[in-house]
């Protein structure tokens, strides 16, 4: 099972003031609070902890089949990566009642990208971020899976034409082919200027 | 006392708790109690945790954790500030 999410720092810098009364509170546990303040960059602290948990909330939620809004019910393990080099890929863990998913997150200067799976080492069919020029939610969500569509198209071969997304009751999406639903997962997440997606053939269960 | 708020003044307060976050404006402009932050509103989950921190800030109650899950539509939010109003 997979999800991502993608933060857009600068977005995220203007639209989302972490730092008023309470925020924190309600969405970090007592040792991802400390974590954050002892980073010493702690907007990028924010940013990464908080896409670990929504991306480990997608996975969660193909589990659950049912959507909650808890983020302190998902606990960042925080103790086992830090962002000191920036250029490279940090892996991480969410637990979630006694259930423990993997994140593989990039942290850049400009955006957050992570990557959650249930199972460890497990190599998605696709995964991919990019930039895109308008930062408006219509054109993010045309753009996002226009290109999701082009990049798998050009992995399997099917006509992009054929493509389309639709949602599950839970909002999980999924993959169709003319209207045929693809027996793969997929997750695609978009912020600001920055989107995101990933896409797994489901024999990880 | 009865200390609830009448529906429709809670629902304009929403309103302007919810305008500075809206990503889907055709959906604001027709907002109803069924109307959901996130799949109607476009609201992100971040600014979703701003919205219950202005709730609260707006009618002076305390949203515990476990209740935060239930902010999701405007008809589930006013049902829960009408009980901390209640229970005040």
């Amino acid at each position: 099972m997979i999800g991502n999410d993608i933060v857009d720092l600068e977005i995220a810098l203007k639209e989302s003031n972490w730092r008023r009364p309470r925020f924190l509170q309600k969405v970090f546990t007592i040792e991802e609070q400390q974590y954050i303040s002892a980073a010493s960059d702690k907007d990028k602290a924010v940013w990464l902890l908080w896409s670990k948990k929504e991306a480990a909330y997608k996975v969660i939620i193909r589990h659950f089949g049912s959507r909650f809004f808890r983020p302190k019910d998902l606990v960042t393990l925080t103790n086992i990566s830090d962002y000191k080099d920036s250029s490279s890929l940090l892996d991480g863990q969410v637990s979630f009642r006694k259930q423990i998913i993997h994140t593989t997150s990039r942290v850049t200067d400009t955006f957050i990208h992570t990557v959650a799976q249930a199972h460890d080492k497990v190599t998605p069919l696709l995964v991919n971020f990019f930039y895109v020029e308008k930062n408006t939610y219509a054109i993010q969500h045309r753009v996002t899976r226009q290109h999701l569509f082009e990049n798998y198209s050009a992995v399997t071969g099917t006509s992009v034409k054929n493509l389309s997304i639709r949602k599950n009751a839970q909002r999980v999406p999924y993959l169709y082919n003319k209207d045929q639903r693809q027996i793969l997962e997929l997750s695609i997440s978009h912020h600001g200027h920055y989107a995101g997606y990933v896409i797994q053939s489901t024999c990880d269960r | 006392m009865d200390k609830t708020m009448d529906k429709n003044t809670i629902i304009e307060g929403l309103k302007e708790i919810a305008k500075p976050y809206i990503q889907d404006q055709e959906a604001f402009d027709n907002l109803t109690e069924d109307t959901n932050f996130v799949d109607d509103l476009k609201i992100n989950s971040a600014n979703l945790v701003d919205i219950i921190l202005d709730v609260e800030d707006k009618f002076d109650i305390v949203i515990e954790d476990k209740e935060m899950e239930d902010m999701m539509t405007v008809r589930s939010t006013i049902a829960i500030i009408n009980k901390k109003l209640d229970n005040k």
